[in-house]
């Protein structure tokens, strides 16, 4: 029933949001008048059974499918496509299947009204927290943060700075982390003592707190605020879990660049740009404009902000990609709706220099393996040959170069290592290239069709994310930089695709194994 | 002239020294040396030749005067120049005759095959030949001179490609080589490589003497030499390069004169006896017993009986003295190196020698594990694979 509500409500706003009067809206009305008709709950459309909407336990980011009308706009795509004997039969299929997830994260987010709800959200709470500790691995920390102290007393540890302040960072950072643990710990331990109490209070008679008699007991309140507190905080620690990519903690560097559409797409270029200093200002990031070039009426063609604090580039990851305004122009006469387009790149912001060219400066003894080129036999004094050749092997990369050239062997050798340090600085390069084109993603061709995002003003106001399928009718909001809700939702979506994705594979290799 | 070193009275009695220098040593004054391409005039415009009887430490030169030829890429123009035409004719029959030859070396005795007769005549011509911006070809050596070189010498009498240039590139160095001395081998430097890592990983081996036994061209001393200034050790500290033969001292005072003059000192002897004052003509007045820190050697280590079956550079042309281990295993030299080694070297002091290879370096090892004057006995490969030396420490 819980999410019946939510999905009707989610309906009632698609009915607000047409008016009521457009097409579009009368049959979502129509559709869900119908729908709710029938006992089973199940919305059913035109004879067909459409997803089960009335999941009774709704996973995080759980997905339900709805049947909605196609626009007007895409149902001319369609029927231009399809031939004339098509066209009567496909003004039925008015429809298509759309999935709409839950924005909040399920059925725990709702308020426990008795004694037992409240211990059942402790218990999944706890279970929670167990994970997250697990992942977290305090053990560990605790030994690295040992380790890493021992070193700072050592002797010659100021000597390289920047291994200093890596290593200063990583305490302090460690710190943090076995700090929010036994943060963690003691919150739930208040807890469980406080649902003890109201257990004994129950118990002795003292306080009903069954079903919709729990609100007015203090103590009940207390609980339920400090669980929703921190299953706030294990979530947003959750979150960040996710960001455990190799430059997820690094700042960021975002470019923006104006797309199709003109003087529109200028100014939705620096809309975006607003926005995004806006957040970062709003996280107390540092936040610089490192470049912008200003279009020729108004907006810029594009812009670079550079954005300095951690896990920047983690969350900003989200906004890769095209995004798509549409809304009234004002620069138009008409006042007409203009779709305008922006495309934004993140990158992170200078590991990558520092990782791939300095990656082959000095390469270890063990990493070679050096030979001579002469068939074994005696060799020493029984030989005198003038030939000195001498071949070199990097194991981790299994480039292998030779040198003949020179007249003595350690000519040679030191001949095949500089033309092994060039053959691997060239590798090197080639791989940061690789690097950078896979984090760029897909190039960002800012036209219609490739959004990842839709903010639309006119003639509803919503800001959908295609990706994860979280829609907020909050549009100014976002564009004041509350970029929150759209970043976790898509970090979620990834988080769970990627699941997915390792479920499948481990599922055909254990078909694999099966098989043989 | 320098000075000579308290070293003097281990040294024999002098001889009645010539008048003259022996003919053709040129010795170009001290510099540090390179690797031959500093120029092409450079290194002879300034030759000093140094005058007879100033040097005391002439032993070898009285008895036979050996012809101590410069390196081919360090001679005088001659006055002949050859347009690069007919520098190219040379060329081409020079490699006519290597072909007519094939591989016919190499199946014989394992010696040069063609490609390293071809390499070995680019070489040659890279040093003696130097092609002008007017299209002729400045010479080192006359095209008469180069032929007798390569054609008659090397390829007919199959004479060293080092001794037929006088020229041996060790290391980084450019090394004096003819008749009466063993051409410095690639294997030796990784012996080298064992010594300067130990001189790294334990500092009290900087702070004595060491000696190279057996010098020969005394490759060893001069880059052992050069490693320990490199680690700036004190003033006192020189590397002694031992050498019994005296045509093979005259090549290596030649050698440390151009490379490592004020580091290294040639003294006469057998392995350790002149630091310990065992040889009747050698006066003890500075013994080293116990004193030295490190003892490198490349010693005669091929069994007798192998001898024979050498390619034909090595086994005619190269001093049988350097390459002879004695009968049966070829071990005599480097028992006698340890045996000496005992006594003078400090308690704590590095040794490291190389062997034949597998067998001889397996025995090696076996007899130091088993004694108790040594530890950290250790086995060590060529670049080739091959295990070739071993180290070890004098314990204390």
């Amino acid at each position: 029933r819980q999410d019946a509500r939510a999905v009707e409500g989610s309906a009632a706003r698609a009915v607000a949001m047409a008016g009521g009067r457009t097409l579009q809206g009368f049959l979502l009305s129509s559709l869900l008048q119908g729908a709710r008709r029938s006992c089973s709950g199940r919305f059913i459309c035109q004879g067909r059974e459409v997803g089960s909407g009335l999941q009774h336990s709704l996973p995080l980011g759980g997905s339900h499918a709805v049947w909605r009308p196609w626009s007007s706009a895409q149902r001319l795509l369609r029927h231009s496509a399809s031939s004339p004997t098509r066209r009567a039969s496909s003004a039925c299929k008015c429809w298509r299947r759309a999935t709409v997830r839950c924005a909040t994260s399920g059925p725990a987010s709702v308020e426990p009204v008795s004694l037992s709800g409240l211990k059942r959200q402790a218990a999944d709470l706890e279970e929670r927290l167990e994970r997250y500790i697990q992942q977290v691995d305090e053990q560990s920390c605790c030994t690295e943060l040992d380790r890493l102290e021992t070193q700072t007393t050592a002797e010659g540890f100021w000597n390289d700075q920047k291994q200093a302040q890596r290593t200063l960072s990583s305490i302090s950072e460690l710190k943090a982390t076995i700090a929010t643990v036994s943060g963690f710990r003691e919150q739930y331990g208040d807890i469980e003592t406080v649902i003890e109490l109201l257990e004994e209070e129950v118990d002795d008679g003292d306080a009903d707190l069954s079903i919709d008699s729990g609100n007015n007991n203090e103590l009940f309140r207390e609980a339920v605020n400090s669980v929703s507190e921190l299953r706030t905080r294990v979530e947003k620690l959750e979150m960040e879990q996710l960001l455990g990519g190799p430059y997820d903690s690094e700042g960021a560097r975002v470019t923006i660049s104006a797309g199709a559409g003109g003087t529109d797409a200028q100014d939705w270029a620096e809309m975006l740009l607003r926005m995004y200093s806006r957040w970062g200002e709003q996280r107390d990031f540092k936040v610089t404009l490192e470049e912008e070039s200003r279009g020729e009426e108004a907006g810029i063609k594009s812009g670079t902000l550079r954005i300095e604090g951690r896990r920047a580039y983690g969350y900003l990851k989200a906004e890769n990609g095209t995004h798509r305004l549409v809304r009234l122009s004002p620069f138009n006469a008409k006042a007409a709706r203009q779709t305008s387009f922006a495309g934004v790149e993140v990158m992170p912001l200078h590991e990558l220099d520092d990782e791939y060219d300095s990656m082959y400066e000095s390469i270890p003894e063990g990493d070679l393996e050096i030979t001579t080129m002469r068939s074994s036999g005696a060799g020493g004094q029984n030989v005198n040959k003038v030939e000195s050749a001498v071949r070199m092997t990097h194991k981790p990369t299994g480039l292998t170069v030779k040198c003949m050239e020179e007249r003595s062997q350690l000519m040679n050798r030191a001949r095949a290592l500089a033309l092994l340090k060039t053959k691997l600085l060239l590798l090197a390069q080639s791989q940061k290239k690789e690097k950078i084109a896979e984090l760029r993603g897909d190039m960002v061709r800012a036209e219609w069709g490739q959004q990842i995002r839709n903010y639309v003003f006119h003639p509803y106001k919503l800001v959908k994310d295609v990706r994860s399928g979280y829609e907020t009718s909050a549009v100014d909001d976002v564009l004041n930089g509350s970029l929150e809700d759209l970043i976790f939702a898509y970090l979620r979506h990834l988080h769970v695709t990627r699941q997915q994705q390792l479920d499948t594979d481990d599922a055909r290799v254990d078909r694999e194994l099966s098989k043989k | 002239m320098r000075s000579c070193r308290a070293l003097l009275p281990m040294l024999q009695p002098l001889r009645p020294r010539r008048l003259q220098p022996p003919v053709a040593t040129r010795v170009p004054g001290s510099w540090a040396c390179s690797s031959g391409a500093r120029g092409w005039f450079a290194s002879c415009a300034g030759a000093t030749v140094r005058p007879a009887g100033s040097s005391n430490n002439s032993w070898w030169q009285g008895q036979n005067p050996q012809e101590v030829m410069l390196p081919l890429c360090e001679r005088k123009q001659t006055a002949e120049e050859v347009t690069a035409a007919a520098l190219d004719t040379w060329k081409q029959q020079a490699l006519a005759k290597i072909y007519a030859i094939g591989n016919r070396f190499q199946d014989m005795d394992d010696g040069p095959s063609a490609a390293e007769l071809k390499q070995e005549l680019d070489w040659l011509l890279d040093d003696a030949t130097k092609a002008q911006a007017d299209g002729t070809v400045a010479l080192r050596a006359t095209l008469g001179e180069l032929t007798d070189m390569f054609i008659h010498r090397r390829l007919g009498n199959r004479e060293p490609f080092q001794y037929v240039t006088a020229t041996a590139h060790w290391l980084d160095l450019v090394l004096c080589v003819g008749p009466g001395v063993l051409c410095p081998r690639p294997e030796t430097e990784t012996l080298l490589e064992i010594a300067e890592k130990a001189i790294l990983d334990k500092p009290h081996l900087r702070e004595g003497p060491w000696a190279d036994l057996g010098t020969g061209s005394g490759a060893l001393a001069i880059a052992l030499a050069r490693t320990l200034s490199r680690h700036e050790t004190s003033q006192d500290t020189v590397v002694y390069a031992v050498e019994c033969s005296p045509q093979a001292a005259a090549y290596a005072h030649v050698n440390i004169e151009r490379c490592a003059p004020r580091q290294v000192e040639l003294v006469s002897g057998n392995w350790c006896s002149p630091f310990l004052g065992s040889d009747d003509t050698a006066a003890p007045q500075e013994r080293l017993v116990g004193k030295l820190a490190g003892l490198v050697s490349n010693p005669p280590y091929i069994p007798k009986a192998d001898l024979a079956e050498l390619q034909r550079e090595v086994g005619e042309h190269e001093p049988r003295l350097a390459l002879d281990g004695g009968e049966g295993d070829g071990l005599d030299h480097l028992r006698s190196i340890f045996h000496g080694a005992r006594e003078v070297l400090m308690p704590g002091g590095f040794i490291a020698v190389e062997t034949n290879g597998q067998e001889q370096c397996e025995e090696l090892l076996a007899s130091l594990q088993a004694s108790r004057d040594w530890q950290e006995a250790a086995i060590h490969a060529d670049l080739g694979g091959v295990t070739r030396f071993v180290s070890a420490v004098r314990s204390s």
